[in-house]
């Protein structure tokens, strides 16, 4: 490899002055290889999405049960932001930090390690989820093998490089970049950490340590800043990196850039609870998220303040560049999804929105604007860089930015349209007070036209980045046979370095008074320029303020046995029950179905008596949803026939005329294996489930009560022969397949509240169950008063 | 006898602490930011200017 030896850049700290210097090259190669997997990463992702899109349109193209909506959209989730949007992250961070630092990355070895580990989990993830292999918590529903090695590999490998490098750098100052990208990695290991603490049941299932509203307020504390840590703050380093490089110019207020990123670090972490408005969460929680992500707009809007205004004086670039035409329509999609964010957040509007596609539509103007664009952005500029060569077509990327933009636009608009569609439909009555739109499935009619636009949205999009994907070849191919890799010289931060003396009060010549000398020395902020060019203590102010913010709001919902009120009637599941949610988690139905009735007029006149966070102390992950493309299930035990469900798994719309489930025939011929029931059965009751009978007999209850049901649903209509014939023809028991747990779970689910005092006796004297006793965590007790809360 | 105590706490009041905390903390970064001499946030701007050295030997 040929070399460039190239001399030291000027600068004005003291360093460079030092007549010792140091040789060394930056690590490119990782830089290549992080660019091409967000090419990839981002094909599959953006692909998987347009496969769910259609799938809504055409449910009956699910084609086998490992395509079905319920388990690709986790797929297509997780692919945007950890495999697209993390392998982003990367490219952007190992390319700055080693010129910000002026040092190669700290070592080669983790570097390998840290790319090839997070490909690994990538290919987990795609294998995983089409299985059925899920915590069903949004964002992070990998299976706990998976969670452990995504530890190891963001703290071990990245996180540990990262930081060794900052502490190897020879240049004094962090930029603000620098921070951005600190912040990711000290909060998403807290995040990832403390949402995924579960107690596995075997290598593919686990069953989270929280339940109910605390597992609600954990999910989405991390949910949201999942979106704030990895899909914000790191993009913002990569914003304050390349956007200045693009435009040649230095970005517009370094200040502004220091407060709004105090100020995103700290106030982000308040804002999950926004997620859940007018849910079972206690009002203080929801009103601490509300008022805290209204706040969270002056921030967002600080960073794209700055953006935008870097390229004063450099708007005439804008329109031949289009590196810059992606940065600025990236920051203004930021700015916007910023602004709609906090407004989504005001519970009023809220109120409208939530499970609706409007919260589908601003995801996707943040994802496809703020985070593909950027990344577009980026990957444009560095392509000539990293290949050694020109970028082989500037108009073939033109076309990518307008084909995207215009994709960006059919899909949000109908989307929104969608939202507002369904919000509205939802909650309209006619003048004799009665709902409007009674049956659920005519609001989603309504907006099939929308979603049929969507696709062609999504499609524009992937035209895009096919584009993208054939002038990075193009440009690849034209790279020199043999890289250059300059060699720079600088100077190593000196051990010797002295701060610069603390000032003296400017005031001295003053007749003021000693504590006035003392205020203005103070002002002059010495302190902070000494702690802020400290890679360590930086780290450590970053992860109090996260900590912090987070152990205030968490705290209390843990602490606090009133903002769970429990219920005496409220039992845990029965083994087969337990069983049959398991299958509801592993098909994804919370993708489409919430279990949380709201305390609004519109719901419980459609749904029934409002959810209480007291029936859902047993739910070991909570499963109250946050879409509604089906209607909310939370009340419906007994609602509907065993028979009823059974047809209906078979094939939706001979049931529901119109309904855009697909069918689950798999499940009325895959058996359940039984032995795994007393597995779920002791990890329930590790986590708190009073059971006594369940803990040695759960196999033996489970098939008791799947002959009952078998019983009833062939009284009701179901198979005479209580049998049914699997693809092959072999026959197979109803009491053995999975439909019969699922039907038994969603046949319990919302029933309890209502039960009498003496059906609760006879429930408790049938299973042997002390009703007196009171077991660790989430259990039914007494109220105080001996009554019923 | 904690427990009783944590069971009659009004927690409402953490969303106020939360208010006045960050509220002290903001003022503090912005009075700290604001009294930052202008040359020095400058220099700070240009670093990734000035991140690749300009001259070949």
């Amino acid at each position: 490899m040929s070399e460039l030896k190239l001399t030291p850049q000027q600068t004005d700290f003291p360093e460079s002055k030092n007549e010792h210097l140091e040789s060394f090259s930056y690590d490119d190669q990782i830089v290549r290889m992080f660019s091409l997997a967000t090419l990839v990463w981002g094909l599959v992702a953006t692909v998987v999405g347009l496969i769910v899109a259609i799938l809504l349109v055409k449910p009956g193209w699910t084609f086998m049960q490992y395509v079905s909506f319920g388990r690709l959209r986790p797929l297509h989730t997780n692919a945007a932001i950890f495999a697209f949007g993390g392998n982003a992250i990367f490219a952007a961070v190992y390319y700055s930090t080693q010129r910000l630092c002026k040092a190669r990355m700290w070592s080669d070895t983790l570097s390998q390690l840290h790319f090839w580990g997070w490909q690994l989990i990538i290919v987990c993830a795609a294998v995983t989820l089409p299985l059925g292999i899920t915590q069903s918590k949004e964002y992070a529903e990998l299976e706990w093998p998976i969670d452990i090695l995504i530890a190891l590999v963001w703290v071990g490998f990245f996180g540990v490089n990262f930081i060794m490098t900052l502490v190897k750098r020879r240049e004094r100052h962090m930029y603000v970049a620098l921070w951005f990208y600190i912040a990711t990695i000290v909060t998403v290991a807290v995040l990832h950490v403390f949402n995924n603490l579960v107690v596995p049941s075997s290598l593919f299932k686990s069953v989270p340590i929280y339940a109910g509203v605390q597992d609600a307020m954990m999910q989405w504390w991390y949910g949201h800043n999942a979106v704030a840590f990895f899909l914000t703050t790191p993009f913002l380093g990569l914003m304050y990196y390349f956007l200045p490089k693009a435009a040649e110019r230095p970005v517009f207020s370094y200040k502004l850039s220091i407060i709004h990123f105090w100020s995103l670090v700290f106030i982000y972490i308040w804002a999950g609870p926004h997620h859940l408005h007018y849910t079972a969460l206690a009002s203080w929680a929801s009103s601490l998220g509300m008022v805290f992500s209204l706040m969270l707009w002056m921030p967002s809007w600080g960073g794209m303040i700055n953006g935008l205004l870097t390229l004063r004086g450099a708007w005439h670039k804008v329109a031949e560049d289009p590196v810059l035409k992606f940065f600025v329509v990236g920051v203004t999609f930021y700015g916007m999804s910023t602004f709609e964010g906090p407004l989504l957040s005001v519970k009023s509007v809220n109120m409208l929105s939530h499970y609706t596609d409007w919260t589908i539509a601003h995801v996707h103007a943040g994802a496809l604007g703020w985070n593909g664009f950027m990344t577009f952005g980026m990957l444009y500029w560095l392509l000539p860089r990293i290949f050694q060569t020109k970028l082989w077509s500037t108009k073939l990327a033109t076309w990518h930015f307008w084909l995207g933009t215009l994709g960006i636009l059919l899909y949000i608009i109908p989307i929104y349209v969608a939202g507002l569609t369904q919000g509205l439909m939802w909650r309209a009555f006619t003048d004799e007070g009665n709902l409007a739109y009674p049956d659920f499935v005519e609001t989603v009619n309504a907006i099939i036209p929308m979603w049929w636009t969507r696709v062609g949205g999504g499609a524009l999009y992937i035209a895009g980045i096919l584009l993208m994907a054939v002038n990075y070849f193009k440009t690849w191919q034209s790279r020199p046979g043999t890289y250059d890799v300059p060699v720079i010289e600088a100077a190593p931060l000196s051990r010797d370095y002295v701060d610069p003396p603390v000032p003296q009060s400017r005031l001295k010549n003053f007749p003021v008074t000693d504590f006035a000398n003392k205020l203005d020395v103070f002002e002059q902020a010495h302190w902070h320029r000494v702690w802020e060019r400290l890679p360590i203590r930086f780290t450590v102010w970053v992860t109090i303020a996260v900590v912090v913010a987070s152990a205030f709001e968490l705290v209390p919902t843990f602490l606090i046995r009133s903002n769970v009120p429990t219920i005496k009637s409220v039992k845990p599941y029965t083994p087969l029950e337990l069983a049959g949610r398991d299958i509801y988690v592993a098909e994804g139905c919370y993708n489409c179905h919430s279990q949380m009735i709201r305390p609004l007029f519109a719901e419980t006149e459609r749904y029934g008596e409002y959810s209480k966070p007291g029936e859902s102390v047993f739910n070991h992950p909570f499963q109250w949803g946050s879409r509604r493309i089906g209607p909310d299930l939370a009340r419906e035990g007994g609602k509907q026939s065993h028979y009823w469900h059974f047809e209906h798994f078979r094939e939706p719309t001979s049931m529901t005329p119109g309904s855009v489930m697909p069918a689950y025939k798999h499940l009325l011929t895959d058996e359940l294996n039984f032995q795994t029931i007393p597995e779920r059965v002791r990890v329930a009751s590790l986590l708190g489930a009073p059971y006594e009978r369940e803990l040695t007999e759960s196999e033996d209850m489970a098939m008791e009560q799947a002959k009952q049901i078998v019983k009833d649903l062939v009284e009701q209509g179901g198979p005479k022969s209580g049998t049914i014939k699997d693809p092959s023809g072999k026959e197979i028991a109803l009491e053995k397949t999975k439909v019969v747990a699922l039907i038994a779970y969603l046949q319990r689910i919302g029933v309890d509240y209502f039960k009498t005092e003496t059906e609760t006796k006879t429930t408790d004297a049938a299973n042997e169950v002390n009703a007196e006793a009171v077991a660790p965590g989430p259990v039914v007790e007494k109220d105080q008063d001996g009554k019923q809360p | 006898m904690i427990k009783k105590l944590t069971t009659f706490l009004d927690y409402s009041l953490f969303a106020e602490l939360a208010l006045v905390m960050f509220a002290v903390i903001f003022i503090a970064v912005v009075i700290r930011t604001l009294v930052t001499r202008r040359e020095t946030t400058s220099q700070q701007a240009r670093i990734v200017l000035g991140d690749q050295p300009e001259k070949h030997v």
